[in-house]
């Protein structure tokens, strides 16, 4: 009997494989548009990971990636040598933080309040209202910036003016130059970043706010109770995937938008790679802070994901 | 009949496009065909593409049997792309490297060859010669390292002449000055009164006297140039400097000197007075082309000292002979042009650096070492196909010898008879224009112009000898430029330099906004840049200037 009930299992294993088979030969048509995408990864993505080993040579120019000599841990104890290096890196990690905690709900509140409007063209223009500052360049915002946050000619100290306040140079003070850079920055993806959450309520079902609307909750009730649950996977996934980010810089924004006065704390990783890889061609120096922060960026999301798991069971893994 | 016609036509094609490479420029005496053909990419200075059948590629190939390859790099990436060459082992043979403080770099990596200057002295004798004349030398041993020579300096002869002192003129008759100041007393009159007797008339106090680069006006009558915080930063700034008044120069770096130390606490009281613009700290320019003060175009202060003279020359400053042979009235400069268009009744005046209570005066000028020509090891490692390469550089440099003659010869093997693509400004000084500026309308022109002239390699320094460059002359704008000393980077430099720039201008605005107490906090300051590496930066230059002298 035993053996019996074992030949259907295999015959059912042996069909499952082919029913696979079949299933991929059906659908040939869509995996061959999905090969550019992958082509792409594979060249872009996981090609340029050989490159990462000049962080443990002497990259010498002339005898390439593969030829240089290995130099083991010399390149990271160099730059761990360096103070200039703390400070970017501590600069770096402020700034991702704000970025993060002020950052990373405006858009999910955007969409929130976006879904609440009834009216479909108001809505519709609204959207494309804040998705316009993502196609903007950062090197044509700063120079906006500078001149809508001027004290004597911005429309942002006439403000101040007019309540009988002394206008702030928020651009020339270490204390607010780092509210410049994130202020600036949810303005600028606020919008884009919103697509998403509302993709996801678009799925949330009607008939559950139908069913709440009977039992009487009024419409926070009804964000708090209905909108927020269903929308919390994709937040959740959101989050952990940004997790990841808390040590990246903004390079185009913090390059743009800095000067002299505030070089202490505008001097991120992102800027001093840029200036000794790029400038001085410190090619192993610069991939070794790019792979610490990688590796510190793949801890986060890791921790993010798993404490995530713990506490609401939603994880990508 | 249409058969003959179109035979006809054919051969009338097929001899004009013979014989458009078939003449044979006087000038070169050897009969290249019977030696070896060479092979060579070779970088430039590229504006636009260049097309591989552009007219001064053939001539140059026709001419001495070789064949030339182009890669085309954009000017703005040419470093990294040129570094992917040299990693695919593929490093171009003739290399234009526009950023010389990286030629330590290259020389370090063994991307770059070395050779024997004597080759140089036989087969590009018009570069050799012009370097030899123009200050004994001096330029061409920046192309070396321990006594060996990796490349071929070029000078900006364009850069003798300092920043220009501008003033808006208009605004100084409004508050009754008539004379651009001489002294730094003078200087800071005309500043008070630009800030606070409404030079523009609006009624509201809303003007200044000076913004960021104003300044070098200021450490000028000091006697330095540490550099000003505009966003094209300034090579390290050392200087030979009688910093203890002992009568004797010492080797400084601007930014830590005792004289730099007196011009912030002539700065910090200006700023106090008003007289500065609160937000220097932005600079003058917001955008767009790097030489605009718009500071200064959108009245906000009433004087600068920024990018080039012609730049802020008016029309009609100067005159010159145009292409019909008549004098005409020169135009507005990139930045005057702005300031017109803004401010159409007003004007602007050239004035001088002001002199300091030592005596001192003078700004900025740009560095004149402009690029290093370098060459693959694999080129110099050969001497006849090196030899042949120094020898198309030496035809194509013959607009620098000054020679009217030979400048002649070379007009017409690369832009034909005279009256067609160019004409002669001035004969006798070998001046010489451009008769149709690159249009569509000119294809010709844009193959010619695309790739050629004295680019294909250094050329020997000359001063300019067009009408632009007398009338900077005659401002006296040769006197009195400030030039850093290294225009080149040392291996120390290259580690510490772009940090204490940096460094130096967040605490030079911290000194000059009163954050920081010029005479209380120096030492603080000396402290920090010497724990970023200045001490060993400095050093080194001392030791390579102390070798050289």
């Amino acid at each position: 009997m035993k053996s019996k009930e074992a030949q259907p299992a295999i015959g059912k294993k042996k069909s499952g494989f082919q029913y696979t088979l079949k299933q991929y030969w059906k659908y040939r048509g869509l995996f061959m548009i999905m090969i550019p995408s992958v082509i792409m990864l594979i060249i872009f993505k996981y090609v340029p990971i050989y490159g990462i080993q000049i962080a443990f040579k002497n990259f010498r120019l002339k005898a390439g990636i593969w030829g240089s000599p290995w130099v083991g841990l010399d390149v990271f104890r160099k730059v761990f040598g360096m103070p200039i290096f703390w400070q970017a890196f501590q600069n770096t990690l402020i700034l991702g933080v704000m970025n993060l905690v002020i950052g990373f709900p405006m858009p999910v509140i955007l969409a929130l309040l976006l879904n609440e409007i009834r009216h479909e063209r108001y809505k519709k223009t609204l959207q494309t209202i804040s998705y316009l500052p993502h196609f903007v360049s950062w090197i044509t915002l700063s120079g906006l910036f500078i001149t809508l946050l001027s004290p004597s000619t911005g429309p942002v100290a006439a403000l101040y003016r007019l309540v009988g306040a002394q206008p702030y140079y928020f651009m020339g003070e270490v204390s607010t130059f780092r509210w410049v850079l994130v202020v600036t920055n949810v303005w600028k993806s606020i919008g884009w970043g919103s697509i998403v959450y509302l993709a996801a309520l678009s799925g949330v079902d009607q008939e559950m706010y139908e069913a709440a609307l009977i039992d009487g909750a009024s419409r926070f009730q009804r964000i708090w109770y209905i909108t927020l649950p269903s929308i919390a996977p994709t937040v959740t996934i959101m989050l952990i995937l940004r997790a990841g980010s808390i040590v990246s810089d903004n390079f185009d924004q913090v390059f743009n938008m800095s000067n002299a006065a505030v070089y202490k704390v505008a001097n991120v990783l992102g800027v001093y790679t840029y200036e000794i890889g790029l400038k001085n061609m410190k090619y192993s120096e610069s991939t070794a802070i790019s792979l610490f922060l990688n590796v510190i960026s793949f801890a986060m999301v890791m921790l993010t994901n798993t404490v995530s798991k713990k506490v609401n069971d939603y994880g990508i893994w | 009949m249409k058969k003959v016609l179109a035979l006809v036509l054919v051969l009338a094609l097929a001899l004009s496009a013979t014989s458009a490479f078939a003449v044979k420029s006087p000038y070169v005496e050897k009969d290249y065909s019977q030696l070896p053909k060479y092979h060579y990419l070779w970088t430039q200075y590229f504006v636009t593409p260049t097309a591989e059948d552009a007219y001064t590629i053939k001539l140059i190939e026709d001419t001495f049997n070789v064949d030339i390859e182009v890669p085309n790099i954009e000017d703005g990436n040419f470093l990294e792309v040129l570094n992917t060459y040299i990693i695919a082992d593929n490093t171009p043979d003739v290399i234009r490297l526009k950023d010389p403080s990286q030629f330590n770099t290259y020389v370090d990596q063994e991307a770059i060859g070395s050779f024997d200057m004597e080759l140089v002295k036989e087969y590009f004798p018009i570069y050799y010669n012009g370097m030899m004349d123009y200050q004994d030398g001096l330029f061409l041993s920046y192309g070396s390292v321990d006594g060996v020579q990796y490349g071929l300096p070029t000078l900006s002869t364009g850069n003798l002449f300092h920043l220009p002192v501008v003033y808006n003129e208009t605004w100084m008759k409004k508050v009754g000055v008539e004379k651009t100041p001489e002294t730094l007393d003078e200087l800071h009159d005309l500043l008070y009164k630009f800030t606070y007797e409404d030079p523009d008339g609006d009624g509201v106090q809303n003007t200044y006297g000076i913004s960021s680069d104003g300044m070098r006006n200021v450490f000028g009558a000091f006697g330095v140039n540490p550099g000003a915080a505009d966003g094209r930063t300034d090579h390290s700034a050392f200087q030979y400097l009688d910093d203890d008044h002992d009568g004797t120069e010492e080797f400084v770096y601007a930014a830590t000197s005792q004289r730099y130390k007196e011009a912030l606490k002539v700065l910090k009281a200006w700023y106090d007075e008003g007289l500065i613009d609160p937000e220097f700290i932005t600079g003058e320019n917001s955008g767009g082309y790097w030489a605009i003060s718009h500071s200064f175009v959108n009245h906000r202060i009433g004087s600068t000292v920024r990018a080039n003279y012609y730049h802020w020359v008016s029309k009609g400053d100067y005159q010159y002979i145009d292409e019909n042979g008549e004098w005409a009235d020169v135009d507005s400069g990139a930045v005057a042009t702005e300031f017109y268009n803004a401010n159409p009744d007003e004007h602007i005046i050239f004035g001088d650096p002001v002199v300091g209570p030592y005596g001192d005066s003078g700004v900025k000028s740009w560095n004149l070492l402009a690029q290093i020509y370098c060459f693959s090891p694999e080129l110099t490692a050969d001497t006849d196909r090196f030899i042949r390469a120094l020898e198309i550089m030496n035809f194509c440099a013959r607009n620098s010898t000054g020679d009217p003659e030979i400048i002649e010869q070379y007009l017409k093997d690369f832009y034909g008879e005279e009256g067609g693509w160019w004409y002669w400004k001035n004969k006798e000084t070998g001046s010489w224009g451009t008769t149709q500026a690159y249009s569509e309308e000119f294809p010709d022109f844009e193959a010619i112009n695309r790739y050629g002239r004295t680019e294909y390699g250094p050329s020997a320094p000359r001063e300019g000898t067009d009408e632009g460059s007398a009338f900077a002359r005659s401002l006296g704008y040769k006197e009195h430029g400030i030039n850093t000393l290294l225009q080149f980077s040392l291996p120390m430099m290259a580690e510490y330099q772009t940090n204490l720039t940096n460094l130096k201008d967040n605490w030079m605005v911290q000194f000059i906004t009163g954050q920081k107490d010029i005479d209380g906090d120096w030492d603080a300051y000396l402290k920090e840049m010497d724990a970023s590496g200045l001490g060993l930066m400095f050093n080194e230059a001392k030791d390579y200037f102390d070798s050289t002298q």
